[in-house]
């Protein structure tokens, strides 16, 4: 998941991450093709170099030699709102068929609403980054029709809905998850397989997702890892692996 | 020239802190949190308060736990990777706790207008979410065509707490303050809140001020008191003086699963301590200080 994060990153972007997978996307990244790739922070950091490996946004080491520390206007707005994020990297607890993600409220089986997270900058990234790429766990209780709670908009309820809501940025280009990556389709805005995972079948896809998938009829591979890509996150990168060797 | 506003954190907050007042936080998740702040507010059994705070974390699952805290305006928050805010989680479902959601940029922006001493801002974000409804619900962002570009906006209603408590590294007895690394919105705060109440890990001369007055992210004009508290922001980090306890936090996490075991920690780690220098000695005696504190070269 993480190398098909990384690759999906252009030279010239700009990149606003949280932490964890993105993070690790980004800085592969930047160690492989995009050497001139910038990184900001919604706590209000620039291009931070890291050394070792950070528990989360609000962890100093994430912050180790940045060009820039202010605050979170100077990120959220001066950057993202401004226009300036071509790429948001998002996850969440759920998404649905319309690449809508909820981190706010889930619903047990008894039908209780329960917190977890909340937005945080999220909400922020998908409603202003050029493009987003999302990144989520392939569990069929995580790929629902529509989620409980619209914490970071996707393209809402499809068919050109964002558009006419006025949102500026453009919305999720693509989902990765860890067994296989979606695109949206222009007209309905609906999720569609792009490729399997090496080894994964669409049997697997679909038993996963709680919705319908079709399966298109030149549905491609991803390509895989190369062995310089894991050895950069294993040895520089994430070298408490605390975020890799997790089927990513 | 300046007054000195130096006063025990116990009096601070005796004096400055009432009942049902609207309280902003300065920390962000496991960062600067105004820990030894939370703690006395625990001590002196503070009820019924509205925290504001973007990014919640450990001081404001420790306040909404103990039963402090009614309302809670935040856009969410965690632990990182040491957990959820399982006190503010529980609460909520119970019924005990009012959350407001909104966005990073949302409350930054909140608080940006309060500093402005304006009514309200306006952002691109939150549309078409449901946080936006939730927000309509309460009377606090409302959807507007602009009148210059006939764009879709929302306008967020100004945040000004009543208090703003923040954790600085240095401030002189003035309350002119210093914070090092990201601020995220701890100057939008300051700016919004009718007055501030510091803890800081130093006390300097107004001399390292005024020699350095671009430096000074919070100055004195609107500051009630000034808390000596080194460490005060421990088990959470405090930029260029010392990492967060990992041990401490996963622990704390651990225990703020379950009321019971949150309870007990209550009373052994606030409750049966007078100050907060008191609970240091016993949770962070002083090797373990020096094992945590920041040095170049440790990558953080």
């Amino acid at each position: 998941m993480i190398v098909a994060g990384a690759r999906a990153l252009k030279d010239s972007d700009l990149v606003l991450v949280g932490v964890g997978l993105p993070q690790l996307a980004a800085m592969l990244a930047r160690k492989t093709h995009a050497p001139n790739l910038r990184i900001a922070l919604e706590i209000g950091i620039i291009d931070p170099a890291p050394i070792d490996t950070p528990v989360g946004i609000a962890d100093p080491r994430l912050w180790h030699q940045a060009e820039f520390m202010g605050g979170t206007l100077d990120v959220l707005g001066s950057i993202l709102q401004r226009g300036r994020v071509n790429v948001g990297f998002l996850s969440g607890a759920q998404i649905d068929q319309y690449g809508n993600l909820n981190s706010s409220i889930v619903l047990n089986e008894a039908g209780k609403p329960r917190r977890i997270n909340g937005s945080g900058g999220a909400n922020d990234v998908a409603s202003l980054a050029k493009e987003t790429i999302l990144i989520m766990r392939h569990e069929r209780r995580r790929f629902v029709p529509q989620v409980h709670y619209v914490t970071s908009p996707g393209y809402l309820k499809g068919y050109h809905e964002r558009t006419k809501i006025g949102l500026s940025g453009g919305g999720p280009k693509m989902v990765i998850t860890n067994l296989c990556v979606f695109t949206f389709d222009q007209g309905t805005e609906r999720m569609m397989l792009h490729s399997l995972h090496s080894g994964v079948t669409p049997e697997e896809v679909k038993a996963n997702t709680g919705f319908q998938i079709d399966i298109p009829s030149d549905l491609k591979t991803t390509p895989i890892p190369t062995s310089e890509e894991l050895d950069l996150l294993r040895e520089v990168i994430d070298p408490k692996h605390v975020y890799i060797g997790k089927s990513n | 020239m300046g007054d000195n506003k130096i006063l025990p954190l116990s009096e601070a907050i005796r004096k400055f802190v009432e009942d049902g007042d609207t309280l902003a936080l300065g920390g962000w998740v496991i960062t600067r949190c105004v820990v030894a702040s939370v703690h006395e507010l625990i001590r002196q059994k503070r009820k019924d308060l509205t925290i504001y705070q973007a990014l919640s974390g450990l001081d404001t699952d420790l306040l909404v736990g103990a039963g402090c805290v009614s309302r809670l305006v935040t856009s969410g928050g965690t632990l990182d990777a040491f957990g959820l805010l399982n006190r503010v989680n529980d609460a909520f479902s119970k019924g005990k706790l009012l959350v407001e959601n909104n966005s990073a940029l949302g409350m930054a922006t909140r608080f940006l207008a309060g500093s402005l001493g304006l009514p309200f801002l306006p952002t691109r974000a939150i549309l078409g979410s449901t946080i936006m409804h939730e927000l309509e619900e309460a009377k606090a962002g409302v959807e507007m065509k602009c009148p210059f570009t006939g764009e879709n906006v929302v306008l967020l209603k100004a945040l000004n707490p009543k208090t703003a408590i923040i954790h600085v590294q240095r401030a002189d007895k003035d309350g002119n303050a210093q914070i090092d690394g990201p601020v995220w919105d701890s100057q939008a705060m300051a700016g919004a809140a009718d007055k501030i109440l510091l803890t800081t890990e130093e006390l300097v001369e107004r001399a390292q001020i005024t020699n350095n007055p671009e430096r000074t992210i919070i100055p004195a004009f609107k500051v009630a008191s000034v808390s000596v508290v080194p460490f005060g922001a421990y088990p959470t980090s405090c930029y260029k003086y010392y990492d967060y306890d990992a041990e401490q936090l996963r622990n704390y996490s651990e225990v703020s699963l379950d009321a019971d075991k949150f309870g007990k920690y209550v009373e052994e780690k606030v409750l049966a301590h007078e100050d907060f220098q008191s609970y240091l000695d016993v949770a962070c005696p002083y090797p373990r200080r020096e094992e945590i504190k920041a040095r170049p070269g440790r990558g953080y």
